[in-house]
């Protein structure tokens, strides 16, 4: 990396200090805050560094209320969201994006256009067809509601993914004898590997913050996932925003940690799913 | 060649393209998605369209009538429709515009030359990861009147001279600001990855070329820079306007739509019609109306941008 001369060097990373520290400053209040004596809530001015930390609110979030089986709840679901989801997109992908056929535009489009349906418009009915199925305040229900959602956006990514790889390597594959299915197991999974495990965050941080569906469909406080229950903590009248900034904190950590470790898939991830080549 | 065939496109001796015969296979690969598509989400999306034709409410007394059209009539003719069409235009616009612009100036940041450029990298991206509930908490208590630090710090930089009641101001243009923010926050790493990904597939030779040309900084921007990111400026504009539309979880829980439906966009009052007042069929036309409307846009858009030549589905 050629860096520029002198002032303007300075000038570069000033600004992009400023602009970090900006952005990134509620990520640092949520942190201090979970770390935050209790007696400094209330305060005006607010101390902008925590004096005295302490972890008492980690403790204090987990004994008040279920934050660990809300967590393990939509850790569950997450995961065999994603791994349902996964599975059903990763073929329909690759039908759509190596074979062409009749209704190949339409099962597309319908595929994809419900991807952009407001989810407020189908919880009215949904509801009562979970109830008749019986599904109602179970995970399980909730985990089907789930990968129905991502399976459209999985589709799309992957088959952004699969579009990339040339076409010649499976031709090659072919002639060398291999079936289409043994040519997506052996050649083009292995190829889409980054854009897959993209697709697959995607599909895990979409289901484990989901609120309103989880929301309405989950009755009972230990049925609940984590972004219900969080959301829950903030009380009619007391508001511990020190034990909510610490189980907010739980919660969002997983995606973060995830996330750090993917990112720069994502940015891969990100061009080869969305514009064209 | 394989018995089920494959979907391989060949010249015939007309010299016309013709397909080959396709077996099921491409179907049956499609099946599993299909169904669980069709199951879960157009069945009910069918069922709530024909629920906007009853009245479901608390009037009618667990027994649906069927009024036709006069959900549509008495929406149509509701103050409170178009005020909420008006607050989702605002909304939309100010959260897509907002999370474009800070997305291109972050992404025009990180492409340049940075010491501890990873890790920059890494902080701007971090606040899309934040589930929209944890967002709205951060939010929530960085907006307090009394003793949230956004008040404070903008009356130590003396910018205000006294706190402002974010959520709660009875004026409507604080709140809906007040909600942009965290909303924006929220989604401009989404387009800074995916511009910064355009950025770097812009070739050098073009700036090369146009610094021969003699044109500055901002004129390369105009010329080079601008026009190369229009694909994924279509695909980013396009995403986030549906993204914007169908937002709910950071509006509900910071203002439930308040105060006084200053906040409250056509999915919030879809929301609230169904599960506050219980006007089911209502809310039912309400939410259809959101499916037209967001097809109508997507359509719209993409055939606007097939038309300039840029695809996005091919």
């Amino acid at each position: 990396m050629r860096y520029e001369r002198g002032i303007r060097q300075v000038l570069l990373q000033t600004l992009a200090l400023g602009v970090t520290g900006i952005l990134g400053f509620p990520l640092y209040w949520m942190i201090t805050t979970s770390f935050q004596a209790k007696a400094m809530t209330y305060v005006y001015p607010p101390e902008l560094v925590a004096a005295s930390p302490q972890f008492t609110n980690y403790i204090g979030a987990f004994a008040g209320k279920p934050v660990g089986t809300w967590l393990m709840n939509s850790g569950m679901v997450a995961v065999t969201t994603t791994v349902a989801a996964i599975l059903v997109s990763v073929f329909a992908a690759y039908s759509l994006s190596r074979f062409r056929f009749r209704g190949r535009t339409a099962l597309a489009v319908f595929i994809l256009s419900s991807q952009m349906f407001p989810a407020t418009l189908f919880i009215i009915p949904y509801y009562s067809v979970m109830q008749k199925l019986g599904l109602v305040d179970t995970l399980y229900g909730l985990g089907m509601t789930y990968t129905s959602f991502s399976v459209p956006l999985c589709v799309w990514m992957m088959k952004g993914f699969f579009d990339s790889i040339p076409k010649e390597i499976e031709e090659a594959a072919e002639i060398d004898g291999c079936s289409k299915v043994e040519t997506l197991f052996r050649i083009v999974l292995p190829l889409s590997l980054a854009g897959i495990v993209a697709t697959a965050l995607f599909a895990f941080i979409t289901a484990w913050q989901e609120f309103m569906f989880a929301r309405t469909l989950m009755t009972s406080m230990d049925k609940w996932t984590a972004a219900v229950g969080v959301a829950s903590l903030r009380g009619e009248y007391e508001t511990y925003w020190n034990d909510i900034m610490a189980a907010a904190v739980v919660f969002a950590l997983p995606v973060v940690i995830v996330f750090v470790f993917v990112e720069r898939y994502l940015v891969s991830g990100m061009t080869a799913g969305a514009v064209k080549g | 060649m394989r018995s089920y065939g494959t979907g391989r496109v060949k010249r015939g001796r007309n010299g016309r393209l013709q397909w080959r015969r396709q077996g099921f296979f491409p179907y049956a690969l499609l099946l599993p998605a299909v169904v669980v598509v069709g199951l879960f989400i157009i069945y009910p999306i069918c069922q709530a369209v024909l629920m906007s034709f009853y009245d479901i409410s608390m009037g009618s007394a667990g027994r649906p009538r069927f009024i036709g059209l006069l959900n549509y009539r008495d929406m149509v003719t509701s103050a409170e429709f178009w005020r909420a069409i008006r607050v989702t235009l605002v909304y939309v616009a100010g959260s897509v515009s907002g999370a474009y612009l800070l997305g291109l100036g972050t992404a025009l940041l990180i492409s340049m030359p940075l010491f501890g450029r990873k890790l920059i990298r890494l902080c701007l991206i971090l606040p899309w990861a934040l589930p929209q509930v944890v967002v709205a908490m951060i939010w929530m208590l960085m907006y307090d009147y009394q003793y949230g630090v956004v008040n404070y710090l903008l009356r130590v930089m003396h910018v205000l001279d006294t706190s402002i009641n974010w959520l709660g101001d009875p004026s409507s243009t604080i709140p809906m600001l007040a909600v942009l923010v965290p909303s924006i926050w929220n989604q401009y790493p989404v387009a800074t990855l995916m511009l910064l990904a355009g950025l770097l597939m812009i070739p050098q030779e073009a700036y090369e070329a146009a610094a021969i040309d003699g044109a500055n900084a901002v004129q390369r921007f105009r010329f080079v820079t601008w026009p190369g990111l229009r694909p994924v400026t279509n695909v980013l504009v396009l995403l986030f306007t549906v993204w914007a539309f169908k937002r709910f979880d950071l509006i509900y829980l910071m203002t439930q739509g308040g105060p006084l439906q200053a906040t409250e966009t056509l999915i919030l009052q879809t929301y609230l019609q169904a599960f506050q007042f219980w006007n089911m069929g209502y809310a039912a036309a309400l939410g259809t109306l959101s499916l037209v409307v967001s097809l109508a846009f997507s359509t719209g858009y993409l055939l606007k941008i097939r038309r300039r030549g840029e695809g996005v589905l091919e």
